[in-house]
């Protein structure tokens, strides 16, 4: 019988492939022939043509008896806004549909280290923008659970080939939610990680202030593993920290945080019975309880709707008709390339992000709004550093709900950028937060929980989340 | 919220379809109304000052960097330049 190996954890994985139980390139037809039956998903954009030939290589070097990395022969699909050299990446958008990684990332050469195989690309929103993986030209991302609803986004792809077994790891980005949301609809963990623990070179910005990378995977033990890899100083990227998480210290016993602002907006929801059970589960498990505040946390996401698209108006400034594969046809001057190439091009959920980014920059608007979001930004810091300081953990679901219908909110954005309540506050503070999957809501779909911490506090929140027995449900 | 549509298409180097203005126009309303609560924030001085702190800067050094080709990805280019239509008449 074949061996299922999306059923092993990435340490065992590479652990058969090093002792020699089976190939390299077993294991990477496997998955390529899953990727082939579960097209009709949209999750993978391309399963990258040299992935064979890689797992020859690593083959060979098992069998010539060479040590090999942590990831040996470990297949990791990647979210098309990340480079990879010689591959395509395309940010799931018409402007860069041609393009072609010139250098690789950071986190993809730190991968490839570790003997990892760069297996595909995912889909996602374009450029990052988006909390269902609609905004793509590649067409909708489905649901792992049920073709008619969305996977979550913007790193949809990623999680919904992890639900599926495409692959045992996929990365993803996150700037107000990406990673978590996504992860929290298909029943899989994901992670946003402290602000700088994961270097950004290689991977195009969207909001630079708030953007992480972080891994996608099926368990939290995997999840703790692929960040300690990713993780990482970088001198090609000045933000990034040293956050050698893994040597933190752990407790026998966690106070978990209850947030009070936000306990408001969790009773109203529908699948507020699930969440309540899950407190309760925790407190029988033998977690203290303490009900903290940060006062402005309900501000987050209007301060996270002001600085993100103000950065990203910046970040996007570049894509000019002349540096990166797109220039429209019908253009004769040069600013005919600048108009018409971005008009062209970009899709409209990021040409209402830029529009967004330059009104609050603009003359007469940047005091009232960009520069009062930057002030907030430090007082929801200090705040949550403040609550921090009673509890290890503060609770929250992930998301309002079970993941939506496809086309049920993209005709509605400022509908679609409320459902990143929970996950935003975490990314403009700069802390880390975890989403793992924990009940099922009315449709039978996953939810879920989301425990955010202090800066650096990720073995912290590994650590409780699999107390608690954050698992993923498997397909 | 009155919202200078034009004027946002000319900082953005944008140009909207003339049939997706108005629901573009509505869309955007909806979203500054809702920013807006962010403007009658009274926050404390100090967080007013403080601006983001810069992060470490590393050493201003030359170093062998990574080849990499710039031009590979132009949509026109000649001799090792970016081209772009005629710029000074």
């Amino acid at each position: 019988m074949e061996t299922r190996f999306d059923k092993l954890s990435v340490r065992e994985l590479a652990d058969g492939i090093k002792k020699q139980k089976y190939k390299c390139e077993e294991v990477v037809r496997f998955f390529a022939k899953r990727c082939e039956e579960s097209v009709k998903f949209n999750a993978i954009i391309e399963v990258f043509d040299d992935i064979f030939e890689k797992a020859r290589l690593i083959d060979e070097k098992i069998s010539r008896g060479e040590k090999l990395g942590k990831l040996a022969g470990v297949p990791v699909a990647i979210k098309d806004n990340i480079l990879c050299k010689g591959k395509k990446m395309s940010c799931a958008s018409k402007f860069m549909k041609d393009f072609v990684s010139p250098y690789s990332a950071t986190i993809v050469k730190k991968l490839e280290s570790e003997d990892a195989v760069i297996f595909a690309r995912t889909n996602m929103d374009e450029f990052a923008m988006g909390g269902s993986t609609e905004n793509t030209i590649y067409g909708p991302c489905k649901n792992a659970f049920d073709e008619k609803r969305v996977a979550g986004g913007s790193s949809g792809g990623s999680a919904v080939a992890v639900a599926l077994g495409l692959c045992p790891v996929a990365i993803g980005t996150d700037t107000g939610g990406s990673i978590r949301q996504p992860s929290s609809f298909n029943g899989v963990v994901g992670i946003k990680p402290t602000y700088g623990t994961v270097s950004r070179y290689g991977i195009v910005a969207f909001a630079s202030s708030t953007d992480q990378a972080g891994p996608i995977t099926k368990t939290v033990e995997d999840n703790e593993f692929v960040l300690s890899i990713l993780a990482g100083k970088d001198e090609h990227d000045m933000t990034t920290i040293d956050n050698d998480f893994s040597k933190a210290m752990v407790k026998k016993k966690y106070t978990v945080g209850l947030c009070k602002e936000l306990v408001e907006k969790i009773k109203v929801l529908k699948e507020y019975p699930q969440f309540e059970k899950a407190v309760e589960k925790m407190k029988q498990e033998g977690f203290d309880y303490v009900e903290v505040s940060v006062p402005h946390i309900l501000n987050s996401l209007a301060c996270y709707y002001i600085l993100t698209p103000a950065e990203a108006a910046s970040n996007l400034a570049r894509f000019d008709g002349v540096k990166y594969t797109s220039r429209s046809e019908s253009a004769r001057t040069l600013e005919d390339v600048y108009v018409k190439s971005r008009s062209e091009g970009f899709g409209k959920e990021v040409q209402r992000r830029i529009m967004l980014g330059n009104f609050v920059l603009s003359s007469g608007y940047f005091d009232a709004y960009y520069k009062k979001a930057k002030s907030l930004q430090q007082l929801l810091k200090k705040e949550f550093a403040k609550a921090f300081e009673k509890c290890d953990c503060i609770l929250t679901p992930t998301t309002p709900g079970e993941a939506f219908e496809i086309g049920g909110k993209i005709k509605d954005p400022l509908a679609m950028y409320l459902e990143d309540l929970f996950t935003v506050p975490a990314s403009i503070a700069g802390i880390p937060a975890l989403s793992v999957p924990y009940a099922k809501g009315e449709h039978g779909l996953p939810l879920g929980l989301q425990f955010m911490g202090k800066e650096r506090s990720e073995k912290v929140l590994y650590d409780i989340a699999k107390k608690f027995g954050g698992e993923s449900y498997g397909i | 919220m009155k919202v200078d549509l034009e004027h946002l298409e000319y900082l953005s180097k944008l140009k909207l379809p003339e049939s997706e203005k108005e629901k573009f126009e509505a869309d955007f309303v909806k979203i500054l109304d809702f920013v807006d609560e962010i403007t009658k924030l009274d926050l404390p001085e100090e967080d007013k000052k403080k601006a983001t702190p810069l992060s470490e800067l590393r050493e201003d050094e030359v170093k062998e960097g990574e080849f990499c080709d710039t031009l590979s990805n132009a949509p026109k280019q000649k001799d090792g330049c970016f081209v772009t239509p005629l710029v000074v008449e």
